[in-house]
């Protein structure tokens, strides 16, 4: 197995069970392959952060509604209030 | 008024001034699109308007309308992905340059100081180094990415939906994530790769 389909298999075993044949070839690559196995281990807290960086809704934004569409939006809201009152 | 008793209620008159930022923000998270995003808060309060009689009261005001907001995110992202769609992956020149012909590490990962205090992958420093390594993902790459974390379904399930091969999703996972890795191993870990 190459460095480039263990980093392959390394990538998919994060979204799917990887076939027996697969994870034995990864699971051996892996055992004398020292930067695969740092990779994995790297990849994984890679993919960790970033899935809990995309599930946080801050995610570190401060942007805001622009006013012109918050105008907009309570004007349309109260229009259909008034429409069903 | 005393809500603590009662199931909570909806006050849509008040939706834009309590929840207008909080929902954009939400949105523009993960489709990194202000037009997009504004669009997106609007088509969600329009529809939470149209909906409020299912409301149930058995979550708060803002997680139900977070619901309807995170529904329509999912919607533009797999239609943004089947939009940009190609049968086939294309070849991806920066992926294939991470390896030599014969399918070596052209630059070994090395260790990352993550033992170093300030290098743990945590905080506000660290968002921003990942958010900007998220904004260089080539965007159909990048929405395939969020989508399937944000998504809860299985990656088959994500297949289905944006018209993507496994194969096909796996490979954009797979370059998001390459990605992800070596702009935070320069980025946060301040290392090239491969250097002693």
């Amino acid at each position: 197995m190459t460095c480039r389909r263990a980093a392959e298999l390394i990538s998919w075993e994060l979204d799917t069970d990887l076939p027996l044949h697969w994870r034995a070839g990864l699971g051996f690559h892996t055992l004398v392959c020292g930067a695969c196995r740092r990779f994995r281990r790297q990849l994984g807290a890679v993919d960790e952060a970033a899935a809990e960086f995309v599930a946080d809704p801050r995610a570190g934004i401060r942007a805001a509604l622009p006013d012109e569409t918050k105008d907009n939006l309570r004007a349309v809201i109260a229009a259909r209030l008034e429409e069903d009152s | 008024m005393d809500r603590s008793a009662a199931a909570p209620t909806l006050d849509p008159a008040t939706w834009v001034d309590a929840h207008g930022d909080y929902l954009y923000r939400f949105a523009l998270a993960r489709v990194r699109d202000c037009d997009a995003a504004e669009e997106l808060v609007q088509d969600a309060l329009l529809a939470a308007l149209t909906a409020r009689h299912t409301f149930r009261g058995r979550c708060s005001e803002r997680s139900w309308l977070t619901a309807i907001l995170k529904r329509k995110a999912v919607d533009w992202l797999r239609a943004e992905v089947r939009r940009r769609a190609t049968r086939e992956p294309p070849p991806d020149r920066w992926a294939d340059a991470q390896f030599t012909r014969g399918g070596k590490w052209k630059a070994k990962p090395d260790e990352w100081s993550a033992d170093d205090p300030g290098r743990e992958m945590t905080g506000a420093d660290f968002r921003d180094t990942l958010a900007a390594c998220l904004e260089k993902l080539p965007p159909r790459v990048r929405h395939a990415f969020v989508l399937r974390h944000i998504d809860e379904a299985a990656a088959e399930d994500v297949c289905d939906a944006v018209g993507a091969s496994a194969n096909n999703l796996w490979v954009m996972l797979h370059r998001a994530r390459l990605r992800l890795w070596r702009c935070l191993s320069v980025n946060w870990f301040g290392e090239e790769p491969g250097t002693p």
